[in-house]
């Protein structure tokens, strides 16, 4: 068979495995197994010699240490309580203002984002916390849920984040580093999440129904208390994103080191907000297990998938077609990051980034695109793909949580505005690429 | 049939509650080299292999237990919508076609993948060089505990089946 056959079968087969309802991880694999076998005539035994010491190279990869680390840091934290005390406040300091308690859910989401990585956490606590509050005091439902939703999503964007951990664990370019990445990703997240600010703050002045003001009496307090209260709260998050971030750009620390001194952090600021107990930290050590390992066996899955793949010649099938059409090369990057949003409504972020980037990265390479910009816009893109429905994963979880009045039609039509948003963001960082490259060139240097 | 699935149930929620706790170690290191770096600028030689190497035990322990709760994720909105007996019939034949075989070739791969380095008493390639053939055997342990929580999984479907 042709390596063009092949490659549509092999694809056209996963597609198919998906919708059987299988984990992911074990269909990519057996996917695998099925077209490594008819490339390689059938020798079973040196086929999975390979998957093997694929999966021993994933046993050794010192970048991924950090993704059990960021993943405890995160379930520490999301049990601690830190994100309740900043909504308290910015409830009182932000509620004076038309769509304030809104703007007020996506500054903690942002902040919150800052020191976690994975996005269940984010979402749930926020639904949790704020889908209750935001009901009693009058906003329009759809809105809520957008802006719950959306901005509880930055978490996977904004660095430290595991989507990043990921993605430089895969590529292993020197440019694609995890510290060039988390670099790279500050700007784009707070430009995302300055736009939703703005489209709430726009949003609610026009139509003050969607968003009201919390009644003066919940919010009867002196500027001095104020300022405190935002200090008081501001403060312990921040010192714990400056000794994970400020380590890793200061070149001090690598994102591993910084992910376990994290831990650390976290752990101290559980103790000082007296949730630190043994059933927290079990309850904890359990979930990132959970998690950690969810990740991982999808990251064996799918190594052992795009070898098979490459191996066959379906990269080379993929980018003669991409690269054989006669277009601007611009229209080559709309092409594959339509391929990654159309993939992103149907299929996990990490499934599709250890199945797109192998094909991808060596495209973008042979246009010349810069390599951090061009994996940006894919992460940019994927964070987009937990808010697409048919099967956007951020929806789920906040629907889960939310009192019973959110519908889930409410869901879908608040989410709209805000994926639209996104595209824009995306689009601004294709327009101008210093938005990514600023920073990891102040803080690494110009390679 | 049910005292094979529940023992192996019961093996991995117990190899899961203990794996979960390897965190504690696996950060501890972390920090530790950090602190011998730049409080004693004293860097260690085995730190870095240390952390891959228990990080790896966590994942690779932690798969069949992760399974055992369905966390893997899944597409499984076509799958939920059928009625019971369907969906059990659905989920038989997928594990006998998909999963059975591929995993039960990882864990044969693996543990043959373990033998040959205890075969040579394989030693990793560094200044500390720990011995990679437990590392090697983990990882076979962990495939074949996931390959035997699906074989738990396929006869809980075949008793809701039979129901």
């Amino acid at each position: 068979m042709s390596p063009e056959i092949m490659t549509i079968l092999m694809f056209a087969t996963l597609m198919l495995m998906i919708a059987l309802g299988h984990p992911l991880a074990i269909t990519l694999a057996a996917v695998a197994t099925l077209y490594g076998l008819i490339d390689n005539g059938g020798n079973i035994l040196p086929l999975f010699d390979l998957f093997l010491n694929n999966s021993w190279g994933i046993f050794l990869n010192y970048v991924l240490v950090a993704i059990p680390l960021f993943i405890f840091m995160a379930q520490i934290l999301d049990r601690s309580k830190v994100s309740e005390g900043l909504f308290d406040a910015l409830y009182i300091v932000l509620g004076g203002l038309r769509g304030g308690l809104g703007m007020a859910v996506i500054v903690v989401s942002t902040v919150f984002a800052a020191t976690t990585g994975i996005i269940g956490a984010s979402v749930v606590a926020m639904g949790l916390m704020a889908g209750p509050a935001l009901l009693r005091r009058g906003y329009e439902r759809g809105l809520s849920a957008g802006i719950i939703c959306s901005s509880g999503t930055l978490g996977i964007l904004i660095p430290p984040s595991i989507m990043l951990v990921v993605y430089g664990g895969l590529t292993g370019l020197k440019e694609t580093s995890v510290g060039n990445l988390f670099a790279g990703a500050i700007l784009p997240g707070i430009l995302l999440s300055g736009m939703y600010l703005a489209y709430v703050a726009i949003r609610c002045t026009i139509n003050p129904k969607l968003g009201p003001v919390i009644p003066i009496e919940d919010r009867t307090y002196s500027l001095g208390q104020k300022a405190m209260m935002t200090l008081k709260s501001f403060v312990p998050p921040f010192g714990l994103i400056l000794t994970v971030m400020g380590t890793i750009l200061a070149g001090i620390a690598t994102p591993t080191e910084a992910a376990a001194l994290g831990c650390l952090g976290a752990l101290i600021l559980a103790a000082f907000n007296k949730k630190l107990t043994w059933q927290m930290f079990r309850l904890a050590a359990d979930s990132t297990l959970k998690t950690t390992c969810m990740i991982m066996l999808l990251f064996i899955g799918g190594k052992v998938f795009s070898v098979v793949f490459l191996s066959m010649g379906g990269g080379d099938v993929v980018a003669d077609l991409l690269l054989g059409m006669d277009v601007n090369e611009y229209v080559i990057l709309a092409i594959m990051m339509l391929v990654v949003f159309i993939m992103g409504m149907f299929i996990d972020w990490a499934a599709i980034l250890l199945v797109v980037v192998p094909i991808f990265t060596p495209i973008a390479m042979d246009l010349d695109f810069n390599p951090l910009w061009f994996a940006m816009l894919v992460c940019i893109n994927l964070q987009t793909s937990f808010l697409t429905p048919p099967f956007g994963y951020a929806l789920f979880y906040f629907k889960g949580v939310a009192p019973p009045e959110y519908s889930m039609g409410d869901i879908y039509r608040g989410i709209i505005p805000f994926v639209l948003i996104q595209i824009v963001g995306l689009a601004a960082i294709i327009a101008f690429p210093q938005i990514v490259t600023w920073l990891p060139d102040i803080f690494f240097g110009r390679r | 049939m049910s005292i094979i699935e529940n023992s192996i149930n019961n093996l991995n929620e117990r190899v899961g509650k203990l794996t979960g706790y390897l965190i504690i170690p696996l950060f501890l290191v972390v920090v530790c080299e950090v602190f011998m770096r730049y409080a004693l600028n004293a860097p260690t030689v085995w730190a870095f292999e240390a952390t891959t190497l228990l990080y790896g035990c966590h994942f690779a322990l932690g798969f069949a237990y992760t399974y055992k709760y369905d966390g893997h994720v899944a597409i499984d909105v076509f799958e939920s919508r059928l009625d019971t007996r369907p969906r059990a019939i659905l989920r038989i034949i997928v594990s006998l076609v998909l999963f059975i075989p591929t995993m039960g070739m990882m864990a044969m791969a693996g543990i043959r993948y373990a033998a040959n380095s205890w075969g040579n008493w394989e030693l990793a390639s560094s200044s500390w060089a720990p011995p990679l053939y437990p590392f090697k055997t983990i990882m076979a342990i962990g495939f074949v505990l996931l390959l035997l929580q699906g074989i738990a999984k396929l006869i809980c479907d075949f008793r809701s089946l039979k129901n």
